[in-house]
């Protein structure tokens, strides 16, 4: 399915509620875990998310430790603080646009419409 | 799942180390992403596996990701210094640093100009020390990776080359402090009032920056590879 453009926008978001779900992260495990709820549909590509995961960590939404897995280091990805309440306010953001979205798509729609 | 073995390992840290990477957290991240994929396939399908990551993380794209990372590090080495500082000077320290300040201030105004010399030279040499220890605790947790991935480049942590050049900014600063008045040839410059509210002023500004960027420093080595 092509929805990069689409996801694009909600990468950030995606990302911060999955590490609301789950206490910390590795990237390879951010795009599996998209994948699994997904059911291959959505697919995180490489070159969205690395920077992403950057980004957030320099705004202070995200801190990294790193650890020794198997004999390789891996870097750790979850929420500060900031990035907690984060979470809420880019998640009810993004509920908003979908339903706006819902009622452009299908104009028909009673206004009370929630997703 | 499987382990991988230790030629399709070598495979892999052989086509990282061609990507000729310098940042140590660019490093790790990659390799990790390459072994974790790669061990999910059987051993048939590692060379197809191997070439479809070579193709999402080309030379380019990993240089490209580099360089983000570092402006990354650096906005978030100077957020975090703010956040510090709005929250550092509490009124213990801030008497403690007035005090420290005050002392300065009295052996400046007594002392003779050789003194009044090395007295500039203190904070410049703390400086230098304090990047000594802060390179050797990041070269001690990059060894590892460095040995794992045998790139031509010199591979160190981004934050560590954020924290260098901002360390380096402010030795640079105090030397310039004291060459300006040298290469205007300003007679006895040590005893203008000017100079003394410039080295207060400087002092001032260096102290909350080199503190912050310590306990910058201090909390992010917790964690980090610096």
């Amino acid at each position: 399915m092509s929805n990069n453009n689409l996801i694009k926008g909600s990468l950030q978001t995606i990302i911060l509620k999955l590490l609301e779900e789950n206490e910390k992260m590795y990237g390879y495990e951010i795009t599996q875990r998209v994948k699994e709820l997904t059911a291959g549909e959505i697919k995180i590509t490489e070159g969205a998310l690395y920077p992403a995961l950057h980004k957030l960590e320099a705004e202070g939404l995200l801190s990294t430790e790193i650890q020794q897995v198997d004999n390789r280091v891996r870097k750790y990805y979850s929420l500060t603080k900031d990035g907690q309440k984060e979470v809420t306010s880019k998640m009810s953001e993004l509920q908003g646009f979908v339903e706006n979205l819902q009622r452009i798509l299908t104009p028909d729609l009673k206004p009370g419409f929630n997703i | 799942m499987r382990k991988l073995t230790e030629k399709e390992l070598d495979q892999v840290k052989k086509v990282i180390a061609a990507k000729e990477l310098t940042s140590a957290e660019i490093v790790i991240e990659i390799y990790d992403h390459y072994v974790s994929h790669l061990e999910s396939f059987e051993s048939s399908k590692f060379e197809s596996e191997l070439f479809e990551l070579e193709q999402k993380f080309t030379f380019g794209y990993c240089h490209s990701l580099q360089a983000k990372l570092f402006k990354a590090s650096k906005n978030d080495i100077l957020s975090f210094q703010w956040s510090i500082f709005k929250t550092y000077f509490t009124w213990p320290k801030f008497l403690a640093t007035t005090f420290f300040l005050a002392i300065y201030i009295i052996i400046w105004m007594e002392v003779e100009h050789k003194t009044k010399a090395q007295l500039l030279i203190i904070p410049m040499i703390s400086i230098v020390i304090l990047s000594a220890w802060i390179y050797y605790r990041s070269f001690k947790k990059v060894r590892k990776i460095k040995k794992m991935i045998d790139s031509p480049r010199t591979i160190e942590s981004s934050l560590l080359k954020v924290i260098m050049i901002q360390l380096s900014l402010i030795t640079s600063s105090f030397n310039l402090l004291i060459l300006t008045p040298k290469i205007f040839d300003i007679p006895e410059f040590m005893e203008s009032p000017y100079f003394l509210a410039a080295t207060l002023a400087l002092f001032l500004f260096y102290a909350s920056y080199s503190l912050t960027l310590f306990e910058a420093w201090k909390i992010k080595s917790r964690t980090a590879l610096i």
